[in-house]
């Protein structure tokens, strides 16, 4: 297992590498630059920032100088907003995308999971068709939607909570139940048609034989071994959810993460692009590291050389 | 008393095609002790049978009718906590594939560590523990010590089901059900089970059910047959007698039907003609009469009734013409 994270962790390197490279490219194929305005800024001036920025070097040139500064940690700064660099921009705006992210996947996993379970359990009955229904309803939902009836409902009409805004945890139930609504119902789908497959078996059956108790059959032979197809999409999920949302956090006027997905491309805030992608890539490889190391503790024929 | 007396059990499997009446008023009775083997077909109704009892019938499944008297109780009666009191503790099972009846995320001592907390006697672990390996050791597990840290697929199908055994016999249940136990195993391997069950069997002196549709399996085992066909009982007996001169045109079939070693080549084996019928819409009267090289006018009309001599229990209209007690029907 210790040879197997190493190996992961190694090829992560690649993966990144892979990553910005590809990404540098791209974001410097867009046509404009990081200086244009509506109104052209000056020659001489615009000249001298990209002198600064070192934009007037060739593009190999470039690319070898923000390998170089990767490799020693540093995302460069950013162009858009000079005082600032991006690794300033992760340190202030990311802990708020998480924080929002780690209520949003704790309500989908903890939701999604029982839903799914009880649903399961009772195939075909009240409530399996009832939360079916809903899970299809809020997967077909797109955030957008969802968000705005909140906030009219909850927000203007019933006064019971913020419209918008970041601050305190209420500000954090909406955008939070915006987040999560979509990746509960597709965790409930998932633990439902998972244990409904899992309860089938014959050491279900074996189990119950044995006089153990409805419970413990549920949980430690259904639910865990029904967990695997939920794990595959939840570790991904948490990379998506933690590392904040445009749409979600536009609406809800939240200083997170995700807006930076969006504005640094129409800046060509080529520094911000990059290390934000970056960011969130080496989050999805680490997660899917941990997945693998979960699917093991789940399931002890797994085992990885 | 015996231990467990079925009587009239009825259950039905209410699917979207019609009512299965996959076992339709079968009685019989186990005593302490005693081994009843239960021989029938696919589909006769040997399993459900045993999940009736147990309990298990899964959805659409539903016991509808009759009784389960074991030790003086009426299982069908009891609330589902009382039911699971009896489950593993005095009734055990033993199901037909041990290649998926363990769970293959836990080791076989959690299996079985899980089991015995239930065991009033085991107070520290250290007793569970030492009890576990006694089990295994019993069964014919070698390095019962290590074996109980290792996970199912590390084991062999043979080995698998001798653990399935020293589960079902860990708790010293009164009547274990062995549903084919032997059926997905080679034969070889399905020897030295039927060695092991008969041991058991004789040591721990337990009541056993014995679920198979090879007669040759049962013939050295068991103290009493019941044959079924399509969810009925055909024919009950001492084995002996049953397997010496079998009375319904079914179970004669069956044995007939077994291949024999002194067989010549050139001779094909028998087999019965047609196929088991359909559920939904068994045949009237008799169930076997599209199938019975001597069927009767009345074999298509009436349900046959019960013809019992000393040692036998036969539903067959030609046994009752024999026994010369004909009414004109």
């Amino acid at each position: 297992m210790g040879r197997f994270i190493v190996r992961r962790l190694a090829l992560m390197v690649i993966a990144l590498w892979v990553v910005v490279t590809v990404t540098f490219f791209l974001a410097h194929m867009i046509p404009g630059g990081p200086f244009d305005r509506e109104k052209p800024v000056p020659e001489a001036i615009k000249k001298n920032l990209e002198e600064k920025y070192h934009l007037n070097e060739p593009m190999w040139k470039q690319y070898i100088l923000y390998l170089n500064d990767i490799i020693h940690g540093d995302l460069g700064p950013s162009f858009k907003y000079p005082d600032r660099t991006v690794n300033d921009i992760i340190k202030e705006s990311f802990p708020v995308s998480a924080q929002l992210g780690f209520w949003a996947v704790l309500i989908a996993t903890f939701v999604g999971i029982s839903l799914g379970s009880i649903s399961a359990l009772h195939q075909g009955g009240l409530i399996d068709s009832f939360s079916m229904f809903f899970a299809i309803l809020f997967i077909s939902l797109p955030s957008f939607v969802i968000a705005p009836i909140f906030q009219y409902i909850f927000g203007v009409k019933l006064h019971w909570l913020p419209v918008a805004n970041w601050g305190s945890w209420e500000h954090m139930i909406l955008p939070a139940l915006s987040l999560a609504l979509g990746p509960t119902a597709v965790i409930a789908r998932l633990t439902r048609a998972s244990m409904l497959e899992v309860l089938s078996n014959d050491y279900v059956k074996a189990a119950k034989a044995r006089g153990l108790s409805g419970l413990r059959v549920l949980i430690v032979y259904a639910l865990k071994n029904a967990l695997i197809p939920v794990v595959t999409y939840l570790f991904p999920l948490i990379a998506a959810i933690f590392t904040g949302s445009f749409v979600v956090e536009k609406i809800f006027n939240i200083p997170g993460l995700g807006r930076y997905y969006v504005t640094s491309i129409y800046n060509r805030d080529y520094t911000v692009i990059l290390g934000v992608t970056v960011f969130y890539a080496a989050f999805l490889i680490l997660m899917n590291l941990l997945a693998d190391i979960t699917y093991a503790l789940l399931d002890p024929r797994i085992r990885y050389e | 008393m015996a231990l467990l007396e079925v009587r009239n059990l009825q259950t039905y499997f209410y699917t979207y095609a019609g009512v299965v009446k996959a076992v339709d008023g079968v009685s019989f009775s186990v005593d302490r002790g005693e081994v009843l083997g239960i021989v029938g077909e696919s589909g006769s109704g040997k399993s459900v049978t045993a999940m009736s009892i147990m309990r298990l019938v899964q959805q659409p499944g539903k016991t509808v009718g009759g009784e389960i008297i074991f030790d003086g109780i009426d299982l069908l009666k009891l609330s589902d906590r009382e039911m699971n009191s009896y489950r593993g503790k005095r009734i055990a099972m033993v199901f037909q594939d041990p290649m998926t009846s363990l769970n293959p995320t836990l080791t076989v001592g959690y299996h079985m560590m899980e089991l015995l907390s239930r065991d009033p006697n085991l107070k520290t672990k250290k007793q569970k523990i030492d009890r576990a390996i006694e089990l295994l050791r019993a069964v014919g597990i070698s390095e019962p010590e290590k074996r109980l840290s290792q996970y199912p697929y590390q084991f062999s199908g043979g080995m698998r089901q001798r653990v399935m055994i020293a589960l079902a016999i860990a708790l010293n249940p009164d009547l274990l059900i062995m549903d084919e136990p032997t059926t997905a195993l080679d034969v070889t391997v399905q020897a030295q089970i039927m060695e092991l069950v008969k041991e058991i069997q004789e040591r721990y002196h337990m009541a056993v059910i014995f679920i198979t549709h090879d007669l040759g399996v049962i013939a050295g085992f068991a103290d009493r047959v019941m044959v079924m066909y399509a969810g009925k009982k055909v024919e009950e007996g001492d084995v002996y007698s049953m397997f010496e001169k079998p009375l319904h045109p079914y179970t004669e079939a069956l044995l007939s039907a077994v291949p024999k070693l002194d067989m010549d080549r050139s001779q094909r084996l028998y087999a019965i003609p047609g196929s088991p019928p359909n559920m939904i819409a068994p045949p009237p009267g008799c169930r076997f009469h599209p199938r019975c090289p001597y069927a009767m006018r009345i074999c298509a009309k009436k349900m046959p009734v019960a013809v019992s001599t000393d040692d036998r229990e036969v539903y067959c209209w030609k046994v009752f013409k024999e026994m010369g007690v004909v009414e004109s029907v």
